[in-house]
């Protein structure tokens, strides 16, 4: 009688420690979840970038929005052929009845791909012109920055990820 | 008795969640800063590329800054630092080739066409270990190359058009232009030229206002030339940047109609050939 007394009272001492514990966890868990696909997703578009401007052609500032936080970029990877676009788009998306208003990367060639999932805020998608001492266009600085879908706590704050890069563009690659 | 285990069970049960939840974060955050630090290197790569190859020098630790007047890059000296803890050093070293312009680690020659490019990201982890991403490349002088293994062939280096050539009193071929688009002397050592007219023989040859050929000298062989002979004409030289007019090849008769191939040969050994043609 006495023991079932004490595993009563144990369990009464335990159990909120234990709800909240696995409250945290479930917690780190969708933290855990959200890192991985901003880091993932930053892997992926870095390749991306690198692959497309490997086939570029030309660059085509005139129809680009370089500079911007918004920023598009328009190339063709043959003379006079079609103008891709590397571009920051906005776009509404609804996750568990809540309408979420993001910015996404998106991929023209013809048709539009999202390159950047519906779970991903990209805030920042900036890019500006690189060039040599004789102002010819070399490179591209890319910055960019993917956050959750709602910045709720420090927490979600600290899964924000900003960086840069600059990407080397081929000598055969002209500016229109 | 039983008790204590429970409580016991239990601690070591929590304590081991409390654990992995840690070791979790801390991997977490190394996702992060080893997906910085890639983008970082790389931007260290990409920057020193976007640089004309004449801004470029051997360093240690290479600093590099993006001017927004500019809208370029600029080699300097320092380690780049950020406030998350992760610093980029940049390395630019000489590369050495063999005879046969392959990469050698020692005892080659210096090639003045390319330099190694280093970018490395360095941040310390959570339990004091220092980690780094590091990615190399070359550079090349493609633009004006001063070394042999990329200096262009002096064939690559002249341009012909003959798309203005003409007969002056029908024997003589004029107009066809040649043009020297290097930094440097180009000496043309043969020529051999076809047409389809076979009364006609070649008589006499100018380049770059001399005659460097005729049936009766200077250049061999001797005598009036049929179509399809190899010419040893006197060495003619282009100057750098030259663009010469002044070319006259005379034939003994009319050719007005006749199709033709020219064939220079330079000093080097490379051979330049001109689509046929009718003037």
């Amino acid at each position: 009688m006495i023991e079932t007394v004490l595993y009563i009272g144990l369990i009464m001492i335990l159990l909120p420690s234990i709800v909240l514990m696995l409250l945290e966890v479930q917690k780190n868990q969708a933290h855990t979840y959200s890192r991985m696909l901003i880091e993932q997703t930053s892997a992926i578009l870095l390749s991306e970038f690198e692959n497309e401007l490997l086939d570029a052609y030309s660059i085509v500032s005139s129809s680009s929005t370089l500079n911007s936080d918004q920023s598009i970029l328009v190339f063709k990877k043959v003379d006079g052929g079609l103008n891709y676009e590397l571009s920051f788009e906005t776009d509404v998306v609804v996750i568990g009845d809540i309408q979420h208003n993001i910015g996404r990367i998106n991929f023209f060639d013809g048709s539009n791909h999202w390159l950047t999932p519906e779970q991903i805020n990209v805030t920042v998608f900036r890019i500006e012109p690189a060039r040599n001492s004789d102002g010819e266009l070399t490179g591209l600085n890319i910055e960019l920055e993917l956050s959750p879908l709602a910045i709720l706590s420090d927490e979600d704050r600290a899964n924000i990820l900003n960086t840069q890069t600059t990407l080397y563009l081929f000598p055969t690659v002209s500016e229109q | 008795m039983e008790v204590l285990i429970a409580v016991g069970l239990s601690a070591f049960f929590f304590s081991a969640i409390a654990g992995l939840m840690m070791a979790s974060n801390k991997s977490m955050e190394s996702l992060y800063n080893s997906q910085k630090a890639i983008w970082r290197a790389q931007e260290g790569l990409g920057a020193l590329q976007s640089m004309s190859f004449t801004d470029l020098s051997t360093t240690e630790n290479g600093l590099v800054t993006y001017l927004a007047v500019n809208e370029g890059w600029t080699l300097g000296s320092g380690i780049q630092e950020w406030d998350d803890g992760q610093s980029r050093e940049i390395v630019i070293s000489e590369v050495e080739r063999d005879n046969s312009c392959q990469i050698i680690e020692s005892g080659g020659q210096v090639d003045p066409d390319t330099y190694q490019l280093e970018s490395t990201v360095f941040w310390t982890g959570p339990t004091g270990i220092i980690h780094n991403r590091s990615l190399q490349s070359l550079v090349v002088n493609w633009e004006d190359p001063q070394g042999d293994c990329f200096r262009p062939t002096d064939a690559g280096g002249i341009q012909l058009d003959w798309s203005g050539g003409y007969w002056g009193g029908s024997k003589q071929l004029r107009g066809v232009w040649i043009i020297n688009n290097t930094s440097r002397d180009i000496t043309i050592t043969k020529m051999t030229i076809w047409w389809n007219r076979p009364a006609a023989k070649l008589q006499q040859i100018f380049a770059i206002g001399t005659k460097v050929w005729s049936d009766s000298g200077p250049g061999t062989p001797g005598g009036l030339q049929t179509s399809g002979t190899v010419i040893d004409t006197l060495d003619a030289i282009i100057p750098a940047g030259f663009i010469d007019d002044t070319h006259k090849i005379q034939f003994t008769d009319a050719m007005d109609e006749s199709t033709l191939i020219i064939s220079f040969e330079f000093a080097d050994g490379s051979i330049l050939i001109t689509d046929p043609f009718t003037p």
